[in-house]
């Protein structure tokens, strides 16, 4: 086995320190908050709280920890990022997303910036990185078994391939957005039952 | 993520297309609970996407690229989850042990009661395990790249929800009925990492990934 070494650098130790007082100062005491404003509001709808911590995590610097990438997030190693993930994970549903870190905004966020066209990024990228929509990914479907990706029946089709003509129904188990923003549609389709 | 082009070789069938979710012809039709719970304002909905219509520059990297993108996503994705669930663990041990100092059963303390401690023993024992193994996936994906990490990323994969379960376990046993209920965050935190041994790819599909690997070395 290679040799490794599990030491925190001192960048990655004072992350971890602020982090961790947040969580004391700002997280854990809202959480009762958190799960109150989603029971009297409309459920659906982003929190208040939410995104009142948001800003502050953001100005903290506390903001996009979990992308490698420097141009764009914290520019942390796997190794550096795994101790504040976990200290993020301590509370599910909340906390992840106060800083720009919950998923699936972080894989779908990676995908923009490793294959995103600078147009998308643009429009998808830099609002997910501001925290100002959230993203889902839609997959799994109920008709057939997901864990053989290959079975996927959703099906896509250009106008000039198919006449337009709808294909099938994508019924897909996901997450989803209350955020999403309208673009103009224009040709290609994203398919249909 | 969808098939452009059915008649393909077989990873070259589907795309990654972006979706705006208030586009005409995409419907929520349902909402879906885990465990009953419906984890708002996130949630997990069933979708109908009817002839929705996007420009032909939505689509991501290409079309028949859409395997290609999965295989780069879904590393750091694991890996994220895993360490999350550890944080989640490391939080229900320590409800564990407080509510154990705390309770006094037949004449004594929880904590002074010998399978509670055994308890507590396996489950710090099951954390520190899976954190190395995760620290050492994270190492690998850094110095050497997710592909050839892939063994580790699909071994934390099923090492970590499975201990996460384990140990969010004993601490619901710990706190008796108040354990199941939403009183103490342990119920949710068993739900929550019950679907993680689904996400990105069930046990079934990592444990065959690990077995094909070990199976394919000089032995």
């Amino acid at each position: 086995m290679r040799s490794m070494n599990f030491e925190y650098s001192d960048k990655v130790k004072d992350l971890e320190r602020r982090l961790a007082a947040f969580m004391n100062e700002h997280v854990y005491p809202n959480e009762p908050v958190f799960r109150q404003q989603i029971a009297e509001g409309d459920r659906w709808r982003p929190t208040p709280i939410v995104e009142a911590l948001k800003a502050r995590a953001r100005a903290a610097g506390l903001w996009n920890l979990f992308l490698p990438e420097s141009e764009y997030g914290a520019g942390l190693t796997n190794t550096e990022y795994a101790p504040l993930c976990e200290i993020m994970g301590r509370s599910p549903g909340f906390a992840p997303e106060v800083f720009n870190c919950s998923a699936p905004d972080t894989g779908n966020m990676e995908v923009l910036v490793r294959y995103g066209t600078p147009d998308q990024r643009r429009r998808w990228l830099e609002p997910l990185l501001a925290g100002d929509i959230r993203s889902c990914f839609a997959m799994t479907e109920p008709d057939v078994a997901s864990s053989d990706a290959t079975n996927i029946q959703s099906s896509t089709s250009s106008p000039a391939a198919s006449g337009g003509s709808p294909a099938r129904a994508i019924r897909a188990a996901s997450w989803r957005s209350s955020w999403a923003r309208p673009i103009p549609m224009a040709r290609a389709t994203s398919s249909s039952r | 993520m969808g098939k452009t082009d059915p008649n393909g070789p077989r990873h070259k069938q589907q795309s990654m297309i972006l979706v705006p979710m208030d586009l005409a012809g995409i419907t929520i039709t349902r909402l879906l609970t885990v465990f009953g719970y419906d984890d708002a304002p996130h949630g997990h909905a069933e979708i109908v996407f009817d002839n929705a219509r996007v420009p032909a520059s939505n689509v991501l990297l290409g079309e028949g690229r859409g395997f290609e993108i999965a295989q780069g996503r879904l590393g750091p994705g694991r890996i994220h989850h895993c360490m999350r669930l550890i944080g989640l663990a490391e939080r229900a041990l320590e409800a564990m042990c407080r509510r154990v100092k705390a309770r006094v059963a037949f004449g004594k303390p929880l904590a002074e009661q010998g399978t509670i401690r055994a308890d507590v023993a396996e489950s710090r024992m099951a954390l520190d395990q899976a954190r190395l193994l995760t620290l050492k996936a994270a190492y690998l994906m850094d110095t050497v790249g997710n592909k050839t990490a892939r063994a580790e990323i699909a071994m934390i994969k099923v090492v970590v929800p499975r201990m996460a379960l384990r140990v969010i376990d004993r601490a619901i046993q710990a706190h008796g009925a108040a354990g199941v209920s939403d009183d103490f965050g342990l119920a949710s935190a068993w739900a929550h990492a019950r679907t993680i041994r689904l996400a990105d790819g069930p046990d079934e599909v990592h444990r065959e990934a690990i077995a094909k690997l070990e199976l394919g070395k000089e032995n």
